[in-house]
């Protein structure tokens, strides 16, 4: 369908960088999430995509065609808002028909692609009902009938789940990613959740502060952070990070606390940090198997979860590492316990330039 | 602290009936969870208890004392509101301050002072006593409500869904703080969310409110592995559990449209036709499996991902560890654990 | 004018004159802006575009006069002139940028290129809503509304002016702008004066103790008795209008937020009941009023004016009050409640400093009504608690007319309300809009 092209594309209000220069390519019929927290710059740069956000500086290509200062109308995508923003006088029959309207389709397109369209979202019942008398689920699939209807080159969706509850949004999320497969549509997704994001995206840009902080699979994203903040936000929780003094194949974290290096990431270790210096260890919770050897820690907390339980533990400090568990592991407040680390899954970071620590693939 | 009852609580706003008969007891110092959707009368329920609103029948007791005629100051009672709960135009310090300045309390500016001090010090606020609320993020601002409850050692704790306005990441952080006051505190706490890893992490009990009425109370264990309706069976579980429309056939179960058979699970006779519950980490995938089905979404969540295998004309969801190597439109064979299977009647109550 | 036979009056050739002007200063700096160049050179290239524009308008009406004579359509001459300097000056500005040299210019290449303007979009806008002849015309509507907004304030100029005119220079025809300023008017608004014959004025002008207002009424043979009946009639407004004010905001306030907060039952019906009251004109019932007021002794007193405006302002002030409350969430007070305050101190505390910009407004209005009042006033008082509306104009006697002290005496009561609308400004859009729309 599209192939959308960033270059260089950039924001500033007034002094403010809301968007530092971003490079991107989306692919035809590629699913691409813009992650971060609020503020992030993300809506920005998803805006300034359809044209309701003026570029301060780049340029925007859609299949090839220089779309930086054509109006929205003109771009020939569609936009699905978090707040459905549907025409609350209007039957849900007429907000589809809307668009088509506007682009001056005659009578017979306009109820055929709506039907069309009904089926597919599985909305004909309520075709003839006002908006303000549907479920949220409903309305969003409304708004997307409406955004279908129109057959555009791209789809941008700014947080359509967030005003959503927690039941409709699992439904929902898969609704939307088996809709983009079906229909091969090329869509761009802004989302604060990354849960969403891992679920959805072919790939994920991370973005934070207005910069991109990686672009990636959710397989890359997860397993191979390119810097802190990455680590830190994909995964709920985030990536356990502790800082410790390496020297000698060893990071010592605190006085009663060293872990063994392992052995393939040794030489990587000595070359960035010049044979010894601060680093930060990084591990997921689910690298972290609680046993009667291993690092010391106190629980400070415990989640149990219906199907796994989350130990969080405290190594001193207020400092807290996420442990995963068993279902059947119980676990009260202030029980000592030992954690040890799978050696395939840590990480390593470097604690100046925040970045991740590349450890070469050996042939 | 105190222990709290509700016995036959019911409450009506015009023709709308927000509370039917609801009654449980909270023991002192326990965590207890209101879990349900939006609009099943939690927000009500606690509004009863701090005396904010009066309820057409029923009765509210602390410590067995019939309390339902009492004003909320004579209740002691501590409310957390989900917004609009500090004053913007004054300080944090202020803010923390105006719950101890009122004139049931009579307490000296020192002593307010150095409560005030301490409860900041125990939510890490303490460099923010200076700033206006107006002035501060989300999760800062929530940590002040917080300490508003805290600084009067009430006798129950009401919450009303505080953490639901914050950012993914600062939820988590600020549960996993709120369930470690709880515990070490041991502050008898009702916690009103709709959220239900929330429930499911904090409380002691839970208590799943529907339309006014109360479906089931028991412990997250109870609550996740014993559900009494289809309702309660899908509020809680990520994923959703699975629920398929099955026959009864001779000695086996066929879910209905699909090629799915299983053997009878053991318990009680089930009818020729019910609800079949399935949890996907029950929907085991591997070669020796003895159903089928074909990949048609495959979601990953990074520490494990969700796989859904259509078989028919029905999706059973399956969770595996780790990143999986399937693509859509793969054949796979998985087998379901007849052991943990869940049946309901057509009306959703379980068999 | 300047010798051209220019069949306008002079005040409107002044008035396109600076309008023209105007609208070059305004959107030049945008067009300039949006080619790249710096925004000052542009207002002063648009004003020159503009002084250009204004004095061909001249020459283009002079020149269509004798057409318009003879179509006998004398408007006709003036409208095609305007519309032909109008599109003198925005070609002026575009070919404008023709004769600055090269170093003037900011701009990024890539931008330029691409067909957008050639500075940088650093604020919030669509793509369709940044180009240069949009906000253009943006400009040249906030130029009209700027002149339309000077034309309605000349009256008020105009009255100034008059009021420090001796009585010759106030009743000039044509109206004189240039004049010689006196005390005259004040001082005639401010005191009694007796008429003195030709021989008391030469025993007056001998007299040792005269202050500066003696001599300037010795001028025209007047001895100053004493104080005028102004000064009091100001201070009745004052009081009258300040007291029926707080009264008004007081038990709107409290009234507003029992509408807000509690059940009352036939609420909807009580507020319709409220809102009535403004719905007829206040006039209609004096004379029912002006007959209970007798029977009841309250005519001509200063607590029979309050009870009055009172009343009237309660309607407003129920309605605003009501709006602003039910902005301030419940929340605020039901934590005050649980925390152990009733809910008196909860309002005190709390709804009062939340509303503050709601009083705030509403005290405007109410106090702008009972202060401008006239109908009631004249009927309902007589001479101890007159106000000043009805006084001033009572001024206006058979014969001479004193019109720099009717102008005098209009300025003066003009003053306090100008001075405290001016101050409490950014909470009256609030109060207009019922804080639909945040300004500040």
């Amino acid at each position: 369908m599209a192939t959308i092209e960033l270059q260089r594309v950039e924001k500033k209000f007034g002094d403010l960088h809301a968007v530092k220069p971003i490079d991107l390519t989306i692919h035809d019929g590629e699913f691409v999430v813009l992650l971060g927290p609020s503020g992030c710059g993300k809506t920005t740069t998803l805006r300034m995509i359809s044209g309701l956000e003026a570029v301060t500086g780049g340029r925007i290509l859609l299949n090839n065609r220089d779309v930086t200062w054509a109006h929205p109308s003109e771009r020939d995508i569609a936009f699905v808002f978090q707040f459905f923003a549907l025409y609350s006088h209007m039957s849900v029959r007429q907000n589809i028909a809307f668009p088509l309207q506007a682009q001056g389709e005659s009578r017979e397109t306009i109820r055929q692609r709506v039907a069309e369209v009904a089926r597919l979202l599985e909305i004909g019942h309520v075709l003839e009902a006002k908006p303000g008398s549907l479920s949220g689920g409903d309305r969003q699939r409304v708004a997307l009938a409406r955004a279908l209807v129109r057959r555009p080159a791209a789809f941008l969706m700014d947080e359509p789940l967030g005003a959503l509850d927690a039941e409709f949004r699992e439904t929902m999320r898969a609704e939307i990613k088996r809709l983009h497969i079906e229909q091969h549509a090329t869509s761009v997704y802004v989302t604060h959740d990354q849960i969403e994001a891992m679920a959805m995206g072919d790939r994920i840009v991370v973005m934070s502060d207005a910069v991109v902080q990686q672009v990636g699979t959710p397989a890359q994203v997860y397993h191979d952070p390119a810097n802190l903040f990455v680590a830190r936000f994909i995964g709920s929780p985030g990536m356990n990070l502790l800082t410790g003094h390496y020297a000698g194949g060893t990071v010592r974290v605190r006085e009663n606390m060293t872990y063994q290096v392992p052995g393939d990431w040794v030489p990587a270790l000595d070359r960035a940090l010049d044979g010894e210096g601060e680093v930060i260890l990084g591990f997921r919770p689910e690298a972290a198997a609680v046993n009667s050897e291993g690092l010391p820690a106190t629980v400070y907390a415990t989640d149990l979860l219906g199907g796994y339980t989350m130990l969080h533990l405290e190594i001193g400090d207020h400092e807290i590492v996420h442990a995963r568990a068993g279902r059947e592991t119980h676990y009260s407040i202030g029980t000592p316990v030992r954690f040890a680390l799978d050696p395939a899954m840590v990480r390593f970071f470097d604690p100046k330039t925040e970045k991740a620590i590349v450890r070469e693939v050996t042939a | 602290m105190s222990d709290v009852a509700l016995q036959n609580i019911t409450k009506r706003f015009k023709d709308v009936t927000a509370l039917d008969d609801v009654s449980f007891s909270i023991k002192d110092g326990e965590f207890f969870v209101l879990l349900g959707p939006t609009g099943a009368g939690k927000t009500t329920t606690l509004r009863v208890l701090a005396g904010l609103e009066k309820p057409d029948a029923g009765a509210v007791l602390f410590d067995g004392v019939n309390i339902t005629d009492f004003t909320p100051a004579d209740r002691d009672v501590a409310f957390v509101f989900q917004q609009y709960s500090l004053y913007p135009t004054r300080t944090v310090y202020q803010n923390l301050a105006f719950p101890l300045r009122s004139p049931l309390r009579k307490w000296p500016k020192d002593r307010i002072d150095r409560r005030v001090k301490e409860v900041a010090e125990k939510l890490r606020i303490t460099h923010l006593l200076e700033r206006k609320t107006a002035n501060l993020s989300g999760g800062e601002m929530q940590r002040v409500s917080l300490g508003r409850a805290l600084v009067r050692s009430p006798r129950v704790f009401l919450m009303d869904e505080p953490l639901s306005n914050l950012d993914a990441k600062l939820r988590e952080a600020l549960r996993i703080e709120l369930q470690h006051l709880q515990k070490t505190e041991r502050s008898t706490t009702l916690f009103v969310t709709h959220d239900q890893v929330e429930a499911l992490t904090m409380a002691d009990r839970i208590a799943v409110l529907n339309q006014g009425r109360i479906v089931q109370i028991g412990t997250p264990d109870d609550i996740y592995d014993r559900p009494v309706t289809t309702f309660v069976a899908q509020l809680v579980g990520i994923p959703r559990i699975n629920l398929l429309p099955a026959t009864r056939e001779n000695g086996t179960l066929l879910v209905e449209d699909s090629a799915l058979r299983l053997g009878l699970p053991e318990g009680p006779t089930v009818p020729p036709r019910f609800l079949l519950g399935i949890r996907p980490e029950d929907v085991r995938l591997g070669a020796g499996g003895d159903q089928r089905g074909e990949v048609v979404l495959t979601e990953p969540l990074g520490v494990e991902t969700v796989i859904h295998i259509q078989s028919g004309k029905q999706t059973v969801l399956s969770i595996v560890p780790g990143i999986t190597a399937l693509k859509i439109g793969d054949t796979i064979s998985f087998s379901i654990v007849r052991e943990r299977l869940h049946c309901f009647d057509l009306d959703g109550a379980r068999l | 004018m300047f010798g051209l036979d220019i069949p306008l009056p002079d005040f409107w050739i002044v008035y396109f004159f600076l309008f023209w002007v105007l609208v070059g200063a305004t959107t030049g700096p945008v067009i300039f802006r949006h080619k790249g160049y710096p925004a000052l050179l542009g207002i002063v290239v648009g004003a020159g575009g503009g002084v250009i524009s204004g004095a061909l308008f001249m020459l283009l009406l002079v020149a269509f006069k004798p057409i318009a004579d003879l179509l006998d359509r004398p408007m006709l001459g003036v409208l095609i002139s305007i519309a032909l300097s109008a599109a003198i000056i925005l070609a002026l500005l575009t070919f404008a940028r023709r004769f600055v040299p090269e170093a003037a210019r900011e701009t990024t290449p890539e931008v330029a290129a691409a067909g957008g303007p050639r500075a940088p979009v650093t604020y919030s806008a669509r793509v369709d809503k940044v180009h240069p002849t949009w906000q253009s015309l943006q400009a040249i509507r906030a130029s009209v509304v700027a002149m339309l907004a000077a034309l309605t304030l000349i009256p008020v100029i105009w009255m100034a002016m008059t009021a420090f005119k001796s009585y010759p220079d106030a009743v000039a025809s044509p109206p004189k702008v240039a004049f010689d300023p006196t005390m005259e008017g004040v001082i005639t608004l401010l005191t009694r004066r007796r008429q003195m014959t030709d021989a008391q004025k030469a025993e007056y002008e001998l007299r040792e103790d005269l202050n500066w207002a003696d001599r300037v009424m010795l001028k025209s043979g007047q001895a100053i008795l004493g104080q005028s009946d102004y000064v009091k009639r100001l201070r009745n407004s004052l009081i009258i209008a300040s007291i029926s004010t707080v009264l008004s905001v007081t038990l709107g306030l409290l009234s507003a937020y029992a509408f807000s907060r509690f059940r009352v039952p036939g609420k909807g019906d009580l507020l319709f009941f409220i809102l009535s009251t403004r719905m007829l004109p206040p006039v209609v019932v004096t004379i029912p009023i002006f007959l209970m007021y007798r029977e009841l002794g309250w005519y001509d007193t200063h607590g029979g004016l309050i009870a009055l405006y009172t009343a009237f302002n309660l309607s407003f002030s129920v309605w605003l009050l009501k709006g602003f409350i039910d902005e301030i969430p419940k929340e605020y007070e039901e934590a005050a409640l649980v925390d152990g305050y009733t809910r008196l101190q909860a309002f005190i505390r709390i709804v009062i400093p939340e509303a503050v910009t709601g009083i705030a407004a509403t005290t405007v209005f109410c106090f702008i009504f009972a202060w401008n009042e006239y109908a009631f006033a004249l009927m309902l008082t007589a001479d101890k608690a007159r106000t000043a509306p009805p006084h001033i104009p009572s001024m206006v006697g058979s014969g001479l007319v004193e019109w720099a002290a009717i102008a005098a005496g209009s300025l003066f009561f003009l003053i306090p309300v100008v001075i405290v609308t001016f101050a409490l400004r950014k909470y009256l859009l609030r109060g207009v809009t019922f804080g639909a729309i945040r300004q500040g």
